[in-house]
């Protein structure tokens, strides 16, 4: 519960703050040359993407130390919910449809508030922007591969925009795009935080719930 | 390439709101009380900004000075 995070090794902290400096640069040159040179900018996700996390590398290697990864669960002071396997595997579903339910049903309410929140506003806010136009399963299915982690707000989305044609210049259709992509990828991450915090049975005795 | 037409080039605007979504979720992971949680996302997401801004000044300035 209070392990503090490991100290990097001299190489290993190099090796970050190069590498995290060459992610954020190769993730604004993808950025841009998306940005220039295709029109539908497929490339911005892996720029955004590369940016974040060459940011992560570069903060580790500055600091010297992981700080915990939200994948391992090595940080100080991560909640440990234990939950039986069923649980465990029913709030990883939930999780997958809605963002932070998982977390909700474990007892997590702040968590699962602000994962709730945060991602259904930035689903939400792609939807809007490209007036209700980016959810066409056919003609975006590259996107729905992004979109599918969030997997209930992307089905009331097709359900309820799937009359609508693009027939008019959006000048925002590709942000909306991009905004509803990275939504999804962000439930990702609170899925595996889930996982990672409240499906730790085998080192904390048994569930509670 | 002046600074400000580089920053307009990447469509600069449309980064803040995503990634205060993203700083806010990958502290969620840290966190579980508002307090903490609030300041680590919003510590994190000026750094993200300020970072993209002066990697993207000094690109400019760096076009500006090998293309003129």
């Amino acid at each position: 519960m209070t392990d503090s995070p490991a100290p990097l090794p001299r190489h290993g902290r190099w090796f970050r703050v190069i590498g995290g400096t060459a992610l954020i640069a190769a993730g604004c040159a993808a950025f841009a040359v998306s940005k220039a040179l295709d029109p539908q900018n497929r490339g911005a996700i892996a720029g955004i993407l590369g940016v974040i996390f060459g940011c992560t590398y570069l903060g580790q290697g500055l600091r010297g130390h992981h700080g915990g990864s939200s994948l391992t669960g090595r940080q100080e002071g991560r909640p440990r919910v234990s939950l039986a396997p069923g649980t465990a595997a029913l709030g990883v579903v939930l999780g997958w449809i809605v963002p932070g339910l998982g977390h909700w049903i474990a007892g997590l309410r702040t968590k699962a508030l602000v994962y709730f929140f945060v991602i259904t506003l930035t689903f939400v806010a792609g939807v809007a922007l490209a007036q209700g136009r980016n959810l066409d399963y056919q003609r975006d299915w590259l996107y729905f591969l992004a979109y599918g982690w969030n997997a209930g707000a992307t089905a009331l989305g097709w359900l309820l925009t799937r009359h609508l044609e693009v027939d008019h210049v959006i000048p925002t259709l590709q942000v909306g795009y991009l905004y509803s992509a990275v939504a999804g990828l962000l439930n990702v991450v609170a899925v595996m935080d889930f996982v990672a915090c409240c499906a730790d049975r085998k080192s904390h005795g048994e569930a509670p719930a | 390439m002046t600074p400000l037409l580089a920053i307009q080039w990447v469509d600069f605007g449309f980064l803040p709101p995503i990634c205060l979504a993203i700083a806010f979720v990958t502290a969620a992971t840290h966190h579980t009380e508002w307090r903490p949680l609030v300041r680590h996302a919003l510590r994190s997401w000026a750094a993200i900004i300020g970072g993209i801004l002066a990697f993207m000044v000094a690109i400019s300035y760096l076009f500006e000075w090998l293309l003129p």
